[in-house]
């Protein structure tokens, strides 16, 4: 039940942040919470057998399930790298996608070893005293809770920076989730380490944890991921609809300036690019190209046309330029 | 005009540009050009150049030995005025990533009809959607949002 519950939460994740409105360039959290919302569906036991015998009856689904949980994790550290506002650097991105791909190929290597020939879904229980699974699982759960230390890490530092009381909240719910996990890999480990060397007592005790950290750390990561997500849809959602009536009242005086010049045009149709390309990009194009038409060919534009002209840039930009230096 | 491909080919370009450029702390029209300063690792100074008023030509880029140089013509539209900076910024930008680049010289933002012009163009608008933040709108909500 509480896989079901897990996989069903995450699944809210990914739902939510596909919702018409949500937007953002950088898409590398949706693609985090695809691959763990897929890697915690595998979970559940039903699913987990009838996928592995669809891929031969011999765990594959456990690897891909694995898999998916690592990739998962990647994508989060990236995306998080970046909500902090200092891009990595080439060297530190190629470290984290060599670190990712080292691991990947160590745990599909390490599966391939186990004798494992019927489905389980209870793996490590089942398989776990062989050594190959036990250092699978190791693998597995040193690059999971290494990545999400340093996530933490990324949260906690970055938090006290943010300037909403909403975002820094997140950052450390998110925090404390990454945390958890840190402790979940570390238990799991644990696990495994006194499986392979037969401590059972051990084993049993250590995996009394497991449990709770498990359904914390994925409350508490959902939480921390969704909250700014609400917002942000509500936000977007309504200025989508303003621009997108600003641009309708547009159209008449795009046509009668830009619209007639192709050497002033990026786009053949405005109202494609306004079904295509989201609302508030095609009006930043249209105010540029009748400003264009206005400049070049000393189009007028009636007082009407210049309020809403006026409207729109004042939907689009955020502050006022100017001139400046910069120095390297 | 451009054909559809040569078209295509401009998007693309712009297309990679924008994705390898380091956005994460972009939030002003200033953090760019320090984001651009930083990427050519030399000064980079804009400057409003009135002779360029009423002409055809709104914007250039000069890149001398020493720094890059962007001028623009002054506009009554702030949008319109930064519209002629993130141009020249993206003429920098393209010249940084791609294989057919220019390389040093100046690029001049009057009319779209070569595919040079139309790169620097939609990556400018790229930048402009990047700037178009709100508000509140960070780099936390731009991922997670």
């Amino acid at each position: 039940m509480i896989q079901v519950t897990i996989a069903a939460l995450m699944w809210c994740v990914v739902a939510g942040a596909l919702l018409p409105g949500v937007r953002g360039g950088e898409r590398s959290v949706l693609a985090a919470a695809l691959c763990i919302a897929v890697s915690l569906t595998l979970n559940i036991d039903v699913l987990y057998r009838m996928t592995d015998r669809a891929l031969g009856g011999a765990n594959h689904a456990e690897l891909v399930a694995d898999l998916m949980l690592m990739a998962g994790v990647s994508f989060l550290l990236r995306g998080l790298s970046r909500t902090t506002g200092l891009a990595a650097s080439r060297g530190e991105r190629r470290a984290r996608g060599a670190a990712a791909g080292v691991a990947a190929a160590a745990v599909t290597v390490l599966f391939l070893l186990i004798r494992a020939p019927h489905t389980s879904t209870r793996f490590m229980l089942d398989y776990g005293a062989e050594p190959a699974a036990a250092a699978y699982s190791i693998v597995q759960f040193t690059y999971v809770g290494a990545a999400m230390s340093r996530l933490a890490v990324i949260c906690l530092r970055h938090a006290p920076e943010h300037p909403h009381r909403l975002e820094r909240g997140s950052f450390r719910v998110l925090a404390a989730g990454a945390f958890g996990v840190c402790l979940l890999s570390a238990d799991i480990i644990g696990m495994d380490i006194a499986h392979v060397t037969a401590h059972l007592m051990t084993m049993r005790a250590v995996s009394a944890l497991y449990e709770p950290v498990y359904v914390g750390a994925a409350v508490l990561l959902a939480a921390g991921y969704c909250l700014p997500a609400v917002r942000g849809a509500v936000r977007s959602l309504r200025d989508e609809r303003r621009s997108r009536e600003l641009a309708a009242a547009l159209l008449p005086t795009w046509r009668r300036t830009a619209g007639s010049d192709d050497a002033l045009r990026l786009t053949a149709s405005t109202a494609r690019m306004v079904r295509a390309g989201g609302a508030e990009g095609a009006l930043h194009r249209m105010v540029v190209e009748i400003r264009d038409a206005c400049l070049q060919h000393g189009d007028q534009l009636s007082s009407v046309e210049e309020q809403l002209l006026d409207a729109a840039e004042r939907q689009l930009l955020p502050a006022p330029g100017g001139a400046s230096t910069v120095d390297a | 005009m451009l054909t559809a491909g040569e078209g295509r080919a401009a998007a693309a370009r712009a297309r990679r540009a924008f994705r390898s450029f380091p956005t994460g702390g972009v939030q002003q029209l200033t953090d760019l050009e320090a984001a651009v300063c930083q990427r050519r690792g030399r000064p980079l100074q804009v400057v409003e150049w009135p002779p360029l008023a009423g002409g055809s030509v709104c914007g250039v880029w000069l890149a001398t030995e020493a720094r890059d140089l962007v001028l623009h013509a002054p506009a009554a539209s702030p949008l319109h005025a930064q519209q002629f900076i993130l141009h020249e910024l993206a003429h920098i930008v393209l010249d940084g990533t791609d294989d057919d680049a220019c390389g040093e010289g100046w690029f001049a933002r009057s009319v779209f009809t070569d595919a040079a012009e139309i790169a620097a163009e939609l990556l400018a608008d790229r930048f402009a959607a990047l700037l178009r933040a709100k508000p509140g709108r960070t780099p936390f909500e731009r991922v997670f949002g």
